[in-house]
This record gives C-alpha cells, structure tokens and sequence, in this order.
C-alpha cells in the first residue's frame, strides 16, 4: 500500500508537468487547432466498447456552446424532432456493419449543420437542401438540457488517475492499457461536454482560448472562455453577464447603471472591469471620489513627497474595511515614485483619515507604525 | 526586531535598518529579493552581505555597502555579475540604491484588497 509517505518531493515536483500536459495546449487554442473530428469520435467509440456497449453510437459534435444547445433540440426535444431519430437510426446500423440503403429524402430540410455531422458519421456528402427552419416558439417551448453526463473535468480526474499510476508505481491488474490509451488520448479527443445515450452521442468540443488569473477564468479585454464565434466573459473566475462588457465597449456603462445593479459578483467586476482597463484613475474618475487629506512630506536629503488620501462619497456593499466589514467607501493613497515619476494610488482601507498613517500602514508587514515615514533614499 | 532610522526603497521594495539579526532567522542562499514574472525584472542586492529569510521577508546583514539594482534578468545574464559583485546593473525603471553595511529587513510594500478585505504584497 502506498501512503502520503510515498509522495517524495521528486514525485510532487512532477506534478505540474502533468497539469501543464492537460492545459497549457487547451488554454494557448493549440488543442481546437489541432483537432480532428476523428480523434474525438474514436475516443467515444473506445469508452463504449469500454462500458461492453455492442453497438458504435451516432457521435455528433457541437463546435459551441450555442451549437450544443441547437443540436440537442433538435436531437432530443420530443416537439422538434421529427424524422432526426430516423436518420440516427440508419447511421447507427450502418456504422454497425449492418447492410441498408441510407434514405437520404429523410435529411431534405433538416439543419445543414446537423446533416454535416451525420454526413461525418456516415463518411459521404449530404446535401440537406434548402433548410425548413424550426419556429422560434418551438424552440421557446423547449426543454433546456443543462446536465451534462460528462465534464471538461473528467480530464482533471484522469490526469490525476495517471499521475497515481504512473508515478507511484502502481499498476492496474487489469485495464492498465486501457487507462493508458484513454489518457494518451484525452486531450486529441479534446472533449468538453458529453451527453450519452444508447444510440447517439451528443459532445461540445473544447473552447478554443480560455484565459485565467490564480482565481479563475478571467479577462478584462475579451471573453475568458472562448469559441470561434462565441465567448463568455469572467473576471476572478466570476461569470459576467454580457451587457456588462458590450457596455463597457459603447462606453454607456454609467455610475447610475453600475449603482442599480443588485448582483455583488456583477458589481465587483464592473469594478474590476474599469480598474484593469483605466487603472485606479479611471476608477477614481467612475465613483467620484475626492481628496480627504493631502500631505507633503520633506525626506532627507531634501526630497519632498505628496501624499494623498482618496475616498468615495457614496458606500459600496461589496467593500470592505480592514476589520472585515462590509459596506465602505473605496479608499486610494496616491503616491509618486521618485524614480520614475509614476503615479500609483493604491486601494486602502477606508477607515484611515490621515495620508501619512495610511503610508505607513502599506509598509512591508512587520514594519509598526511607530516608526517614522521618513526616507533616507528613495528611487 | 528593534528598528533604527534607516529606511530606503526603490519601488515596492522597503528596506529597513535594525539592531541585530532576528533568533528566528534562516540564513538563506542570496537570491532576488522580488521579481516580476511579467516583466522579466527583479530587485536584487549586490555586494557583500549575508541573507535570510524571515516569514514577511529577508534580513540583510552588509559587511559592505551595497548595491540595490532594479534590472532585467535577460540583462543579468548577459553581464556575468554574481550577486556578490558590489555593481551597478542597468536599470528597468528604479535607479539603483546603495544599502548602507549594517542589518537590514527588506520587505514588500502592501496593498489593501476591499473586495477581500486584507492586506497583500504589492505585486508588479
């Protein structure tokens, strides 16, 4: 048995390299650049033949989020799907080695973006026509299928399987080919989303950018999550709804706006949001905030430094102070570096009424207050 | 720590005068005091001294006076200056400061997160 003694700081220094292997080719697009429909619809095929399922299932791939969402109406919702589980049925028996003759007239209107996917099932062309597009009311009415059988996590699971594996020495008494091939294979395979059934397999393919901080998913200049035609925005690995960027973009996004809104997540990243794009000044200017105290102090050698304490009028819920309580006023000390002329405001907690405690107070921890603000150099 | 009135910094980078070494501190190789993953920038003292490492930062204890160089790594290799070289680097953005023979705990300047409501270091 191998216990949490075993993890050597050789073994636990391989750690990144196997989370590296997971995600740097993912997050960089490499991965969406590098995909071939035929990885991912083998992948499917081997779980099956994995789980003793006899039969090879309809694999369909969504390319977006908003594609998966069409396909699976159309597959699946009982008031769309009219002939679209014919056709499966026919892909299905002849991917299964069963001989029949394919009725194409059953495609003749269906969405040409589906009929792609059958067409790569069955390896031929289709020409679905000219599209009958499904009413808007149908698609109103739909169920919405948020569950999914499968995650873009399965590939965290499996990684860390391998890692146990591999490094500690531990083979499977059985099945280790098999967790061989489906880790060499899952990042081709590139899988985001799936949904399993008997006959067909629904998948969302992985995005094809993600951008992150330590927090999360996050951008201040584009979607975080990103498809070719599609993207979801983040900040702090917060979900932002689109308008707050669209608005943003126009330049509508207004302090009435930003003071309406209910939502904290929503309102912390309309901070965030101004702050990366503008930088503190921006911010200052967004929340009408103005000087409380103002403060020169001579240092030695003659060099003069303006200190000055910013603060809002209005409190924010969303703010805290250094004790931890909510609702404050956002609070900035603007200092120039001597060096470089730069001007920085940083955020400080509200409570400070004097500029140069607050100075002393953004000392290296450790530093007390009681000694003094006072340079001998500074560059 | 008992601190003197020496205090000098060259950016976020503080340094502090004190009467002795802390018991607690672990003497550590030299090694860049900050350094900037974006930027490919660092702070680094240069010269004679010795360094440790204390939980909010290091201790330096100059037998010398040294040399605080704020520059770029890329530019750094290129010199062949080891850290115990007393010399003046390129700078990034901060002009270099003379550390002054003595102890010294150098640490970070802070910020104040509202959203999270706590202190951490200034990051570049």
């Amino acid at each position: 048995m191998k216990t949490l003694e075993d993890l050597t700081p050789e073994i636990r220094a391989k750690i990144p390299l196997y989370k590296d292997r997971a995600r740097n080719d993912l997050y960089s697009g490499e991965e969406y650049k590098n995909w071939k429909r035929e990885d991912c619809a083998k992948y499917v095929e081997y779980v099956y033949n994995l789980a003793k399922r006899d039969l090879k299932p309809v694999v369909i791939i969504a390319d977006s989020p908003s594609q998966y969402k069409l396909f699976w109406n159309l597959i699946f919702n009982d008031r769309i799907n009219d002939d679209t589980y014919k056709v499966i049925d026919q892909i299905l028996d002849l991917k299964n080695g069963k001989k029949i003759d394919f009725d194409t007239s059953l495609i003749k209107g269906m969405n040409p973006q589906l009929v792609k996917e059958f067409a790569s099932e069955l390896g031929m062309e289709l020409d679905p026509g000219q599209e009958v597009p499904v009413s808007e009311k149908l698609f109103e009415q739909c169920k919405q299928h948020y569950l999914f059988l499968m995650s873009e996590y399965s590939r965290v699971y499996l990684t860390w399987y391998a890692f146990i594996n591999r490094e500690f020495n531990l083979p499977l008494k059985k099945n280790q080919d098999h967790l061989d091939w489906l880790y060499d294979n899952v990042n081709k395979a590139s899988i985001a989303k799936g949904f399993f059934c008997e006959k067909v397999v629904l998948i969302l393919r992985m995005p094809s950018k993600i951008i992150r901080n330590k927090i999360g998913f996050h951008s201040a200049f584009e979607p975080a999550i990103q498809y070719p035609n599609e993207g979801m925005y983040y900040l702090n690995g917060r979900k932002m709804e689109n308008w707050v960027f669209e608005d943003y973009e126009k330049g509508t996004l207004t302090f009435e706006k930003f003071n309406k809104e209910q939502n904290e997540d929503i309102r912390a990243g309309i901070i965030t949001l101004i702050k990366e794009r503008e930088g503190n000044e921006g911010l200052i200017k967004f929340l009408g905030a103005q000087v409380v105290d103002e403060q020169t102090v001579v240092h030695e050698g003659g060099y003069t430094e303006t200190l000055k304490l910013y603060k809002t009028k209005q409190k924010f819920p969303e703010l805290q102070n250094s004790k931890g309580e909510y609702n404050q006023q956002a609070a900035w000390i603007y200092m120039v570096c001597p060096s470089t002329g730069q001007s920085y405001l940083i955020d400080t907690c509200p409570l400070f009424k004097d500029a140069v405690e607050c100075a002393k107070w953004h000392r290296p921890k450790g530093v007390p207050a009681s000694v003094p603000y006072l340079w001998q150099s500074a560059n | 720590m008992e601190f003197k009135n020496t205090q000098l910094h060259q950016g976020d980078v503080q340094f502090f005068g004190i009467a002795s070494i802390p018991s607690n501190a672990k003497k550590v190789e030299k090694q860049f005091i900050a350094k900037s993953e974006r930027s490919g920038s660092f702070h680094a003292l240069f010269g004679d001294y010795d360094m440790y490492e204390v939980e909010d930062g290091f201790i330096i204890d100059a037998k010398e006076d040294c040399i605080l160089n704020h520059s770029l790594e890329s530019l750094l290799k290129g010199t062949n200056v080891s850290l115990s070289e007393a010399k003046v680097l390129p700078k990034k953005d901060h002009r270099h400061s003379v550390i002054p023979k003595g102890v010294h705990f150098v640490g970070i300047q802070q910020r104040f997160d509202p959203l999270a409501g706590k202190k951490e270091r200034v990051r570049d």
